[in-house]
C-alpha cells in the first residue's frame, strides 16, 4: 500500500532516528504510535538517556507547539493549567493559559508532583480540556503528553496510582543506546542546539488526516479482536496477577496496533502488530498481587503472550 | 549415502520378482526362460552403460504378441495372457531405466500377480501382495525425488525420514485393503478352474467300487476336505459319503434306495463337524457315521442318509454336519430284503461257493455274520495296494490265491457273500481316519483315506457297520504308519496355513470369523498367557489405529484451502514441528530471509485477516510460491 501520508510519517521517523536520535528506534516509533492512536506515552527510565531530547526532537519535527512542566512536590495544579489574573486596565479577570496548552506536552518527572497535581493533568489528559473558575477551554489538537519517572527514586515522590497509570497509551523504558552509537554521541556532544533548528517536517493537519485514515481505512478482522479478547482473559487469569489488562487497555492494543499496521504498510491488523504493541501498551495496566510487586510486569505479559496461540487461518 | 536411481533400481527389480513369482510355476517355458535372462541382460546392460535402441524392444514385444495372439481362443484366454503379461515384464526389464519404464514395471508386476489368482489361490498371493503393496508404494514416493532430481542422493537421516513416511503410507494401504476385503465380493476358486476344459483330478473316492480293475493304486495326498471339530477316537472316524447298494458287471454302484426306507436320525448329544471341502467332482457330503443332519448347504438326503449337493462340485462351500458316532443306522421300518440281496448270474465261483456255505449253516442272520468274519481270519488276508489281483475273476483270486488286497476287495466280498447266505448287505464308501491338527483344531482328510466298507443289516438292530479291512492283518499298522511319519506330521503343520488362510480369506464369512477369534484366543491362552491381555491388547491397538485414521481423514477433509497452504507452507519453516504459538506468519516469513516467503506471508496475511478467502489467482500464485520455497530446500 503506497500511502503519501505514510510515506511522509516513515521519513519523519527515519529523519528523527538516523541525525538526531540514533539508537532510539524502538521508543521514537512507539511516540508517532501514541501520536497517531491520539493517546500520550510515559518514558520510564534513569535520568540522562535523552528523554527531555526525545520530546524536543518530536516537537521540533512536527512542527507543532512545546511545553515543558518540571514536576516537584510543590508544583500546583494551576501550574499547569494556567490561572486567572486581574488585568487591572480592562478591570477584569483574565485567563493565561499554563503549559498544557501545547500539542506536545513534557511532564518530567512526573512522580514528583502532589497527587492533586497529577490527577488534574491526568484528568486534562484523558479529557482533552481544561475547566477553569466555570470556564472550559478545549486543548489543542493533536494534543500529546510525554511524561517521564525515574524509577529508582524512592524519596519524595508520589508513585502514579494504577488507576492513573491505565491513562498512558503507552509506557516504555529508553535503554541504553548500543555501544558504539553511545560512544559517537558522546563524542558529539548535546545536540540540544541543533534541535532547536529542526525543519518541521509534518504539519497538525496531516497528523489529524492521518489519524482519521487510520481510523477508517485500516482493518481489524474479527480473528484479531478475539485474539486481543483472549490475551485479555489470559492476563486477568494468570495467577501472578491481581488485575489484569482493562477493557480500556483492549481498546489502547487494538489503536495501537492498528497504527503499527498502518506504519508497517498494511491496511489490516495482523497479530504481528498486536505483539510488536502488546508490551508497550498492556504491561503497565497489570496489577500484581502484594507478594509479587516486585516481579517484571513485562516478564509477565510476556510469557502469556507466549501462551496463546496467534490465530493463523 | 544412496543414489537414488541406484535404489530404485533394486526395487523395481524387487517388485518385479515378487510380482511374477507366484505366476511363475503356471507358465509356459518360453516365459519361464526369458524372464531371468531377462532381467539378468538389463543388469549388464546399465552397469555397462549399453542403451539398446528403444525400437527394438518394441518390435519384439509386437513379435512376441502376436505369437501369442494367435494362440488366443475360446476356450484359450488366460494362458496366453498371463505368458504376454510375463514377456512384457521381462521385455520391461531389459529395456531402459526412466521413470516411465519403472511405473510400467510396477504396474505389470501387479497384473502379473492378479493373474497368478486365475490359476490358483494360495497364501502365497496374500504374502505377495501385503511385499508389492508397500514396496510399490515406495517406488512411487523415491519416484516422486526422482522426478524433480535425478542425481539425488539421500544421507542416512533422510532415507529413515522417507522410510517412516513409506511406513505410514503402506501400513494405510494395508488397512485399506482389510476394509475392502471386508466389504468387497470375492471369488472362492480360481476363475480359471471355472472355464470348460478345466478341472480337477478325481479324489479318492469314486462313484462305483470296482475291485480289480488295476494293479496298484496311488490316491496320492491332495485334500479332499477339513472338518473343525473335537477330536474323536480313531475307531469312530468313519466319514460316511455313500451307499453302493448294487452289483453288476464286477461293480458296485449306487441306485436310488427303495421307496419305503426311511432311517432313523440319532437324537442327543451330536458331534458337530464344521466342513470346509475342496472343490470335488462328486456331490456327495461326507459326515461322522451316523449323521443326523447336515445344515449350511442346500442338499437332499436319500432314506439311507447319503446326503447329496450340486453345489459342493461347483464352488468352495462349507457346510455342518452333526452325528452321533456308532455303528448302527436304525430304521422306521423293515427293509425291503429283495432289493438288498440281488445278486448277478455270474458270481465269483469260490465265492459263491463259501456264501452257499454260510447261508446254509448259520441259522440267523448274526452267526453268518460272525461265520463270514471266521472264514476272512481263517484266510489270513493282508492288506495291500500293490500286486492286487485283475480281472473278472479278481476277487476270487483276491480270496484264496493272492490273499492280499485293500478296502474295495474286502468290502465288495464281505458284501456279495452275505448277500449270497441271505444277509441283506450293502457297500459304504467314505473315509476312515484323518489327521487331527491340533493348531487349527481339525481334522485334515486326504485322497488316500478313502475307504470302502459294507454295512449288514441285522433283524432288529437296523444297518450294523461292518468293515472287514480290519479283520485283514497290516491294517492297523498301515494306520499308525500314515500318522506316525515326520513328514506327514510336518505336513500337518503346514496345512493349517493353508486352512486359516482358506477359512479367513478364501471362503470368508463375518460371523465364521469371529468363531476363528475366539478360537484363535482359546488356543493361545492355552499356550501361553491370559488371553483377555493379548485380545485386548490387540482390540485397542485397532481401535486405536481405526479412530486415529478417521480423525486424520476428518481433519484433512475439514481443512480449508488456507489451511492446507498454511500448513504446507509451517511445514516447509519448521521442519517437523509446529511452530511457537507467539509468531505470526509474517514474523516467520521475515525470519526466513527469503523475498519469496515474504510475498507468501503478505499475501497469505493480506487474505486471511482481511476476512475474506483467497481468490483463484492468489490460491494458484501462493501453490507457486510454495513450490519454489520446496524445490530450493531440497536442492539446499
Amino acid at each position: 500500500m503506497s500511502n503519501p501520508q505514510r510515506d511522509a510519517i516513515l521519513n519523519a521517523i527515519e529523519t528523527v532516528t538516523g541525525s538526531y536520535l540514533q539508537g532510539k528506534v524502538r521508543a521514537v516509533k512507539l511516540s508517532f504510535i501514541a501520536l497517531l492512536s491520539g493517546g500520550h506515552i510515559l518514558l520510564e527510565d534513569i535520568p540522562g538517556l535523552g528523554k527531555t531530547t526525545l520530546a524536543l526532537t518530536l516537537a521540533g519535527i512536527l512542527g507543532l507547539t512545546f511545553g515543558r512542566i518540571q514536576c516537584t512536590s510543590d508544583l500546583l495544579p494551576s501550574d499547569i493549567t494556567g490561572l486567572s489574573i486581574f488585568n487591572r486596565d480592562e478591570n477584569r479577570f483574565t485567563f493565561i493559559r499554563g503549559p498544557i496548552f501545547n500539542n506536545i506536552l513534557l511532564a518530567d518527572e512526573i512522580n514528583r508532583a502532589m497527587p492533586k497535581t497529577q490527577s488534574a493533568m491526568l484528568e486534562a489528559m484523558e479529557e482533552r480540556r481544561v475547566t477553569v473558575e466555570g470556564v472550559t477551554y478545549q486543548l489543542p489538537v493533536p494534543f500529546l503528553v510525554i511524561a517521564t519517572q525515574n524509577p529508582t527514586e524512592q524519596v519524595g515522590t508520589y508513585p502514579l496510582p494504577e488507576s492513573q497509570m491505565d491513562r498512558f497509551l503507552i509506557r516504555t523504558g529508553l535503554g541504553y543506546p548500543p555501544e558504539e552509537v553511545e560512544q559517537a554521541i558522546i563524542r558529539h556532544g548535546s545536540i540540544r542546539d541543533e534541535i532547536r533548528e529542526i525543519p518541521p517536517l509534518l504539519s497538525a493537519e496531516a497528523i489529524l488526516s492521518t489519524q482519521r485514515a487510520i481510523r477508517d481505512q485500516v482493518y481489524l478482522s474479527d480473528k484479531i479482536t478475539g485474539y486481543i479478547m483472549k490475551l485479555i482473559i489470559a492476563t486477568r487469569e494468570h495467577p501472578l496477577v491481581a488485575a489484569g489488562i482493562s477493557t480500556r487497555g483492549g481498546i489502547n492494543i487494538t489503536q495501537a496496533a492498528r497504527a503499527h499496521a498502518f506504519l508497517d504498510g498494511r491496511d489490516y491488523v495482523a497479530p504481528e502488530d498486536v505483539l510488536a504493541v502488546a508490551i508497550p501498551v498492556g504491561a503497565h495496566r497489570l496489577v500484581c498481587r502484594n507478594e509479587n510487586e516486585h516481579l517484571d510486569k513485562e516478564e509477565i505479559l510476556r510469557s502469556v503472550l507466549r501462551n496463546v496461540p496467534v490465530p493463523l487461518a | 549415502m544412496m543414489r537414488l536411481n541406484r535404489l530404485l533400481e533394486i526395487l523395481v527389480l524387487l517388485i518385479a520378482l515378487i510380482g511374477v513369482l507366484p505366476l511363475y510355476p503356471h507358465l509356459e517355458p518360453l516365459p519361464r526362460v526369458i524372464l531371468p535372462s531377462a532381467a539378468i541382460a538389463g543388469l549388464i546392460l546399465q552397469r555397462k552403460g549399453i542403451r539398446p535402441p528403444a525400437t527394438l524392444f518394441t518390435a519384439v514385444s509386437l513379435l512376441l504378441f502376436f505369437f501369442y495372439a494367435l494362440r488366443f481362443g475360446r476356450d484359450n484366454v488366460v494362458v496366453p495372457a498371463a505368458n504376454l503379461l510375463a514377456i512384457f515384464l521381462a521385455v520391461r526389464l531389459a529395456g531402459e531405466r526412466s521413470n516411465r519404464a519403472y511405473l510400467q514395471t510396477c504396474a505389470l508386476a501387479l497384473f502379473c500377480l492378479a493373474a497368478s489368482t486365475l490359476f490358483s489361490l494360495s497364501p502365497l498371493f496374500l504374502v505377495a501382495l501385503v511385499l508389492l503393496l508397500v514396496l510399490i508404494v515406495s517406488a512411487l514416493v523415491l519416484l516422486t525425488f526422482h522426478e524433480t532430481d535425478p542425481l539425488l542422493a539421500l544421507s542416512r537421516p533422510e532415507l529413515a525420514t522417507l522410510g517412516k513416511v513409506i511406513a505410514c503410507s503402506g501400513g494405510a494401504s494395508l488397512l485399506l485393503m482389510l476394509f475392502f476385503f471386508a466389504i468387497l465380493p470375492r471369488t472362492q476358486i480360481p476363475l480359471w478352474d471355472t472355464m470348460p476344459g478345466q478341472g480337477r483330478k478325481a479324489s479318492g473316492l469314486s462313484d462305483r467300487v470296482q475291485p480289480g480293475s488295476t494293479p496298484t493304486i496311488d490316491a496320492g495326498r491332495g485334500i479332499v476336505f477339513r472338518a473343525a471339530m473335537t477330536p474323536l477316537g480313531s475307531q469312530q472316524l468313519y466319514w460316511r459319503a455313500v451307499v453302493f447298494n448294487r452289483y453288476s458287471a464286477g461293480a458296485w454302484v449306487r441306485q436310488p434306495p427303495p421307496p419305503g426306507e426311511e432311517s432313523i436320525r440319532p437324537r442327543g448329544a451330536l458331534i458337530r463337524q464344521a466342513i470346509f471341502p475342496e472343490a470335488g467332482k462328486l456331490p456327495y457330503l461326507p459326515g461322522i457315521n451316523v449323521t443326523a443332519r447336515i445344515s449350511g448347504v442346500r442338499s437332499t438326503t436319500a432314506g439311507d442318509l447319503v446326503t447329496t449337493s450340486p453345489a459342493v462340485t461347483r464352488r468352495r462351500t462349507t457346510y455342518e454336519a452333526f452325528s452321533a458316532p456308532g455303528d448302527t443306522l436304525a430304521l422306521r421300518r423293515p427293509i425291503d430284503r429283495h432289493f438288498y440281496l440281488r445278486l448277478p448270474k455270474d458270481l465269483p465261483p469260490r465265492l459263491a461257493a463259501a456264501a452257499a456255505k454260510i447261508g446254509s449253516t448259520g441259522k440267523t442272520d448274526r452267526e453268518r455274520l460272525s461265520l463270514a468274519q471266521e472264514l476272512f481270519r481263517s484266510l489270513d488276508l493282508r492288506y495291500a495296494t500293490t500286486n492286487l489281483p485283475t480281472g473278472s475273476n479278481s476277487l476270487d483270486l483276491f480270496l484264496f490265491d493272492r490273499k492280499q488286497g485293500y478296502c474295495e476287495f474286502f468290502a465288495s466280498s464281505l458284501a456279495l457273500i452275505m448277500r449270497g447266505a441271505g444277509v441283506p448287505s450293502r457297500v459304504v464308501g467314505g473315509y476312515y481316519g484323518g489327521n487331527y491338527n491340533e493348531l487349527g483344531g481339525y481334522y485334515v482328510i486326504t485322497d488316500e483315506l478313502a475307504h470302502a466298507w459294507t454295512e449288514i443289516y441285522l433283524e432288529g438292530k437296523g444297518w450294523v457297520t461292518v468293515d472287514p479291512s480290519t479283520w485283514a492283518s497290516g491294517f492297523a499298522e498301515l494306520g499308525n504308519e500314515r500318522t506316525r511319519s515326520l513328514s506327514r506330521r510336518l505336513a500337518t503343520m503346514a496345512d493349517t496355513l493353508n486352512y486359516y488362510w482358506e477359512l479367513a480369506v478364501i471362503t470368508y464369512d463375518l460371523e465364521r470369523q469371529l468363531q476363528l477369534v475366539n478360537r484363535a484366543g482359546e488356543q493361545i491362552h492355552r499356550l501361553t498367557m491370559p488371553r483377555n491381555l493379548r485380545r485386548n491388547g490387540l482390540v485397542a491397538v485397532l481401535a486405536v489405529a481405526a479412530v486415529s485414521i478417521v480423525l486424520l481423514l476428518a481433519r484433512r477433509h475439514r481443512l480449508s484451502p488456507e489451511e492446507r497452504l498454511l500448513r504446507q507452507f509451517i511445514a516447509l519453516v519448521e521442519p517437523g514441528g509446529e511452530m511457537p504459538p507467539e509468531t505470526g506468519i509474517l514474523d516467520l516469513a521475515t525470519r526466513m530471509e527469503d523475498p519469496r516467503a515474504v510475498r507468501f506471508a503478505k499475501l497469505y496475511s493480506s487474505a486471511v485477516y482481511h476476512d475474506r478467502p483467497l481468490g483463484r489467482g492468489e490460491r494458484r500464485e501462493l501453490t507457486a510460491l510454495l513450490k519454489a520455497l520446496r524445490t530450493d530446500r531440497l536442492r539446499s
